[in-house]
């Protein structure tokens, strides 16, 4: 079970595991439209979708209490919402396949394994929103999915299911491919739209949304890759069905990308809900004794290994615990680990992918890491571990135009405070740890 | 070593007609893409994806060129350059190798894995082989955590068997049961791309692979955009919205009826009713779009079934559902 391989069982502890998203994910050939649709593909256009109106498409949506699978878990139905009706503009779609948070492989599988469902959810999508023109904005570094995704969508256009008046309706929807170069920034959605747009990737402010002016100044809707492809599912089946899985507030099943000290690394499909410890058991089970899990990318809060025993993968119980879903990349790493090295890497990703628009992002990113450089290179001071702090908390409280600054505040502040000591025994190994902590240990940055 | 700043690795030959000539084989790419977007700005990332392919970086002159066929001025497009990491603004070795250095694949041992690829290639990272064959860099990740460490060979992700970028994609390329990308696999890759260089020292072009992966040439592109055949959606390209969600109950002398309608595109509702098993209806009342309720009057005793018909401006929907209230 790894990158493109899927090999999940379909029952665990007695209890059928859903398969909305990765039906086809161990489907020999299941990219190729020939066997997709002999396994159900596109089932959904045809009457089933073009004798409904497409407000009964955003309110079964709603009702099915659909999430933004991306990280923000925004309600799909509510976004949908936002977009004015027969605004006398073009309605864009912009599906996010930018993926970049560490930890998060799931995009990447989806794209190789089924490119036929995000392309059935996007003319569900679109009918729904009335959108003439889509963008799959995929990330660079991923040419082989680019590759398998044209195919697909030729295939799709030679059948039929593309392009002028798709499968005898009125509709018509034209899907085009936009490879991105590099740049985590432009997975955050008005990013992403001025990277479509040709520009840098640099968020714009908010308001106005996308769903009101977004790309090209048009109404836009970006949506991740994988709740694109939970669409189709419920439109076929029903807000009820998709209700069966899953908690109350967190309803249906979601992609967990888990890497990491796991035995068995990989994909996996299973109802929100689900404890953390019965998650990773599914997974093969731990490698080591647990010291902490970073539950949902690597923004999202790390948890202790005490935390990590009593969560659940839902977003109500990850955020009672000051924690976040995100993307569903778990991350569980044991005692042999050093924190603090884990941490270097996390604000090392942060300063080097700053857009560099808000000071307190640019500037505070950057010193971050060369404090923590710093630190784990032997010039570590008493204060240190506060001055880290500090300085997450100047860029955390939404002080940046978009969610990255928090985003990178989050793992600093929760690895500091959660991981005191491993931080303090790196300083206790400096001597000179007492003395105005001397500058020239610290690295230049291009700033400075 | 070749890694150089970018304003000393110019090459003094290439001008801007020159460049123009090499890139008129991409006159079809170009043509199509400008087809896609309603300005014809939004190109330029992938132009510059071209420039990438046919020269294998990006250099100075080639960003006028990239300009002058988006609408931009060279100054945007050099920003853009300098902004997203995958435009090389110096020649780089034949091949790239990329190895991930984030939080899961430190985890998975990517600095062992990177200490073995400098002492293999005798380079460190951010420079290139003294042949010219391998450039080595750290990057952040890559989206391969679970089969970490994340390591590329120029645009493909390192598996056992290597994707044929613009082929056909069959299964074996696809299903990679349990593999990771250990000190042995990325020699045998090196020894690999070692030997074809010796069979083809001077490729013709430095990637042959299509930098756009099978860009779908000839389609109907965006409507209005220069060359494009696609008509913008007609207004009724869907059926209006009826009523839907319909319930309805007994509340003493009156029967109350809720729905769901499109609170922006219906302006009014009308409620019919029929005490005949419908066979006629007769409308009893009319409400406003966003007001989805309605109750009208019903003696005990007597049964009746409603259904709404929702009205847009300019058209009618079909009757919802049909609700009973008994008697």
């Amino acid at each position: 079970m790894t990158l493109y391989g899927f090999s999940q069982p379909t029952h665990w502890n007695g209890q059928e595991l859903p398969r909305i998203i990765s039906r086809l994910f161990d489907v020999p050939d299941g990219h190729r439209l020939e066997v997709a649709r002999r396994h159900g593909a596109y089932a959904t256009i045809g009457p089933a979708l073009f004798d409904r109106a497409p407000y009964e498409i955003i309110h079964e949506v709603a009702e099915s209490g659909l999430r933004g699978r991306g990280g923000a878990g925004f309600p799909t139905g509510v976004k949908w919402g936002f977009v004015p009706r027969a605004p006398g503009k073009p309605v864009y779609l912009v599906i996010n396949a930018d993926e970049g948070e560490p930890g998060t492989f799931k995009d990447r599988l989806c794209l190789t394994r089924d490119p036929h469902l995000l392309i059935e959810g996007m003319i569900c999508t679109g009918y729904a929103l009335g959108v003439r023109t889509a963008y799959i904005y995929v990330r660079g570094e991923m040419l082989p999915q680019i590759c398998i995704l044209n195919q697909a969508l030729r295939e799709a256009y030679d059948a039929g299911l593309l392009g002028e008046r798709i499968a005898g309706s009125r509709y018509s929807l034209d899907i085009f491919v936009h490879r991105g170069a590099g740049a985590y920034i432009c997975g955050e959605e008005t990013g992403l739209i001025n990277s479509l747009e040709g520009f840098k990737g640099q968020p714009r402010l908010k308001p106005p949304f996308p769903a009101v002016s977004g790309a090209f100044g048009a109404p836009t809707v970006v949506n991740n890759v994988e709740t694109i492809m939970a669409v189709p599912y419920i439109v076929q089946h029903g807000a009820k069905a998709y209700r069966r899985w899953g908690t109350e507030k967190s309803p249906g099943s979601k992609l967990f990308s888990v890497s990491g000290d796991i035995a068995r690394p990989g994909v996996y499909e299973v109802p929100l809900g689900m404890p953390f410890m019965e998650f990773f058991a599914l997974a093969g089970g731990l490698v080591g004794e647990l010291l902490g899990c970073i539950p949902g990318g690597s923004s999202a809060p790390v948890l202790t290994a005490e935390e990590t025993r009593r969560a659940t993968m839902d977003y109500e119980s990850l955020s009672s615990l000051k924690s976040m879903l995100g993307s569903g990349a778990v991350t569980p790493f044991n005692t042999t680990r050093d924190p603090v090295l884990i941490l270097q890497t996390l604000t090392r990703f942060y300063a080097h992918e700053s857009c560099g628009q808000c000071t307190p992002c640019r500037e505070g990113t950057g010193y971050v890491d060369r404090v923590l450089d710093a630190l784990i290179d032997g010039h570590g001071g008493d204060g240190d571990v506060d001055l880290l702090k500090s300085l997450a908390d100047q860029y955390e409280p939404m002080t940046t135009i978009c969610a990255f600054g928090p985003g990178a505040a989050w793992p600093v502040q929760s690895f500091v405070s959660k991981f005191r000591p491993y931080f303090e025994a790196y300083i206790a190994k400096n001597p000179q740890r007492q003395r105005t902590r001397d500058l020239a240990g610290v690295r230049p940055g291009a700033f400075w | 070593m070749i890694a150089h700043h970018p304003a000393s690795v110019q090459p003094v030959d290439l001008d801007l007609a020159q460049v123009r000539a090499r890139m008129e084989r991409y006159a079809p790419q170009v043509a199509e893409l400008v087809r896609r977007y309603p300005v014809r700005r939004a190109i330029l990332l992938q132009v510059l994806h071209l420039v990438q392919q046919e020269f294998g970086w990006v250099p100075r002159v080639a960003i006028r060129w990239a300009a002058e066929v988006s609408g931009v001025s060279p100054v945007h497009a050099f920003s853009v350059v300098e902004f997203y990491t995958m435009y090389r603004q110096v020649p780089m070795g034949r091949h790239l190798i990329q190895v991930c250095h984030t939080m899961c694949c430190h985890i998975q041992g990517s600095e062992q894995l990177i200490a073995h690829l400098e002492r293999r290639l005798g380079i460190r990272c951010g420079e290139t082989t003294a042949d010219g064959l391998f450039s080595l860099v750290r990057v952040e990740c890559l989206a391969l955590c679970g089969t970490g460490p994340g390591v590329m060979i120029d645009d493909q992700a390192i598996g056992p068997t290597p994707h044929p970028l613009g082929g056909e994609l069959r299964e074996e390329h696809l299903a990679v049961p349990n593999f990771h990308p250990t000190p042995a696999v990325l020699d045998a890759w090196i020894d690999f791309l070692r030997e074809q260089a010796a069979r083809a020292p001077h490729p013709g072009r430095h990637h042959e692979h299509d930098a756009l992966g099978g860009l779908i040439i000839g389609s109907a592109g965006h409507p209005g955009a220069e060359g494009a055949s696609a008509q913008p959606l007609p207004a009724d390209y869907a059926p209006a919205c009826p009523a839907f969600k319909v319930a309805a109950r007994r509340d003493g002398e009156q029967a109350v009826i809720t729905w769901v309608n499109d609170p922006l595109l219906t302006v009014r509702c009308t409620v019919e009713r029929s005490q005949d098993r419908g066979a006629s209806w007769q409308p009893v009342a009319e409400v406003g779009g966003k007001e989805q309720r309605a109750c009208v009057a019903q003696p005990a005793g007597v049964a009746a079934a409603y259904r709404i018909i929702a009205h847009e401006k300019t058209r009618s929907a079909r009757p919802s559902a049909v609700v009973e209230v008994p008697g």
